[in-house]
């Protein structure tokens, strides 16, 4: 798409989300927090799978160490703010020691820690009873109000809920987008490329893959503390590797050589997902043949398939020419 | 004082000992090519100069500073960058995107993470400029793997430039070339040296090359220096002519 069609989409698909709960029914509206997460998960997670080049099977550790931090803190302090920072920090904080302790491998020996130490939480959120609940979950955690300096802002219903998640999801995944346009989104995808080119030019590969993972572990636990206050409840299956499954596939079904390949796919897998569930029981069944043919049909994700028919190549680099034309 | 210092290098791999007491030193200037049959430990050496590998004893000085067990791209910082035997650049990267990687870490840009790539004008002017010199500028936005293999030989030497190291050590830069770009490619080696102000540790087994580029030429064997000097009186030394040379006539 050339800049300027890609502007008018997008600023087409913010009118379309903002003024969501006007004109869409709560249980859409409901809908759309959980894929703003995925998406915002997934995104995360394509920046250490589609730009470093690490697959990791544990985001939805991190995603439950948001949600259980955030929940805990609810329930001692009714207020959203404290909640969602103080559980997306503990994820960080997660990601950079796993992270530390993962990132020394690479391939699938990466994928094994990860899938590993994600279990290791699942584990935690099952057996501590006494911080998590144990399989009772986490119950009766409020939905906080909004606290701002002298503001207070009440969040009674779904759809004042999703605004906020709105403003957040969208607040992190323009930092996102910022990030993988920048030198060091660059650095990531040389480290990517080619680990040991990439460390003889002069980058810090394992510092860099670090804080990849990092990166990774605060956007799946922002999109985890934003789930307690929705849900009322937080309980261990969310910390499952099954969990972990969900930011891949749809990192995968939307293509991860884009940007927006995972929250193309987060939509996708969210919504197939919904309208399957409706049909049968073994829904778990249909949507993994829908996700094999999605996968198999669209060859590098369906943003990569759809893109090309949508117009030009990529708007390249403006800034080339520019270069260009100051060089004698 | 000297760019490069190495004493007394062994590394071992169970019982093969691929560099085995190796004393070398390498001035400022000029090229000094590395030579040798196969096996004889050129490209470990070059791993343990590079940071590859860590010897098992001996050490190494780069610019009168302790290097021998700093991580690569702490040498590389230093201005010790290298090449590999087999073709090693970012393939998905496009070539103007394969330059500003080195540049930009040279700049110490690299991990700047919020501003976008095209806000660095100083990193795509330099990155643009060594791209005309490798003849490169019309492949700028092409991904570097659709590139031809001699294409991506010279994107490969201006990754390992892009730098601005004082020493840059080339592992067969021209392996796969035809005799036509090899002695292309050697030229681009010299008019960057010279332009650059970079030193070259050059392995290579084209003698041809060897003899016409270098100004002094190393000669190792099973581990060791074997030989040690100008081009001219390596051509002359019989041990040379009878481990090596002798090979190939």
């Amino acid at each position: 798409m050339s800049p300027r069609a890609r502007r008018w989409a997008l600023g087409a698909l913010l009118v379309l989300l903002v003024s969501l709960p006007v004109w869409a029914s709560r249980y859409v509206v409901y809908l759309t927090i959980h894929i703003l997460l995925l998406a915002l998960n997934a995104a995360g997670f394509n920046l250490l799978f589609g730009y470093t080049g690490l697959l990791s099977f544990g985001q939805a550790g991190f995603y439950a160490v948001g949600a259980y931090t955030c929940a805990r803190i609810l329930l001692a302090w009714p207020s959203l703010l404290p909640g969602v920072l103080g559980g997306t920090v503990a994820a960080t904080l997660s990601a950079v020691l796993l992270g530390y302790l993962s990132v020394r491998h690479t391939r699938i020996y990466f994928s094994m820690l990860t899938l590993a130490f994600g279990m290791m939480i699942f584990s935690l959120a099952w057996k501590w009873r006494a911080v998590t609940g144990g399989d009772d979950g986490l119950v009766g955690v409020p939905r906080a109000p909004l606290e701002l300096w002298a503001l207070t802002v009440p969040l009674p219903t779904v759809e004042r809920y999703y605004v906020v998640v709105l403003v957040a999801v969208v607040a992190a995944v323009a930092l996102l987008h910022r990030l993988v346009r920048s030198p060091l989104g660059l650095a990531l995808q040389a480290v990517r490329d080619s680990e040991v080119r990439a460390e003889h030019v002069g980058l810090p590969v394992r510092r860099l893959r670090l804080l990849s993972f990092a990166v990774a572990g605060t956007c799946a636990g922002l999109a985890g503390s934003l789930l307690p206050a929705l849900e009322n409840t937080v309980t261990p299956p969310i910390a499952h590797w099954t969990a972990s499954a969900e930011p891949v596939l749809a990192a995968l079904l939307g293509g991860t050589q884009r940007f927006g390949g995972p929250l193309v796919g987060a939509f996708l897998l969210v919504v197939s997902k919904d309208v399957i569930v409706r049909f049968t029981v073994h829904w778990s069944l249909v949507l993994g043949a829908v996700v094999i043919a999605l996968v198999l049909g669209f060859r590098g994700g369906v943003v990569s398939v759809v893109e090309p028919w949508l117009a030009r190549p990529r708007p390249a680099r403006r800034a080339v020419a520019r270069a260009g034309e100051q060089a004698p | 004082m000297s760019l490069l210092v190495a004493e007394g290098l062994r590394k071992r791999f169970g019982d093969l000992a691929a560099v085995d007491g190796v004393d070398l030193q390498v001035e400022e200037g000029g090229c000094v090519a590395l030579i040798g049959p196969n096996g004889a430990g050129k490209t470990t050496l070059l791993n343990l100069l590079s940071g590859h590998l860590l010897p098992d004893a001996g050490r190494i000085s780069f610019r009168g500073e302790e290097v021998t067990r700093l991580p690569p791209h702490a040498r590389v910082r230093r201005g010790l960058s290298r090449s590999f035997q087999v073709m090693t650049i970012f393939p998905q990267l496009s070539a103007r995107e394969n330059l500003l990687v080195p540049v930009l870490a040279r700049l110490r840009r690299a991990t700047e993470p919020l501003r976008p790539v095209d806000a660095f004008p100083e990193a795509w002017e330099e990155a643009d400029a060594l791209l005309r010199d490798l003849g490169l500028l019309e492949a700028a936005d092409m991904p570097a793997a659709s590139l031809p293999h001699g294409d991506q030989r010279r994107l490969e030497l201006g990754i390992a430039v892009a730098s601005r190291p004082r020493l840059c050590l080339l592992d067969e830069p021209s392996s796969g070339l035809n005799p036509l770009e090899r002695a292309g490619l050697l030229d681009l080696v010299r008019r960057l040296g010279a332009e650059r102000a970079t030193t070259f540790l050059v392995v290579e087994h084209d003698m041809d090359v060897v003899f016409g580029l270098a100004h002094r030429v190393v000669v190792m064997d099973r581990g060791r220096v074997l030989a040690d000097g100008p081009p001219e009186a390596i051509r002359a030394d019989p041990r040379v002519r009878e481990t090596y040379l002798g090979e190939e006539e």
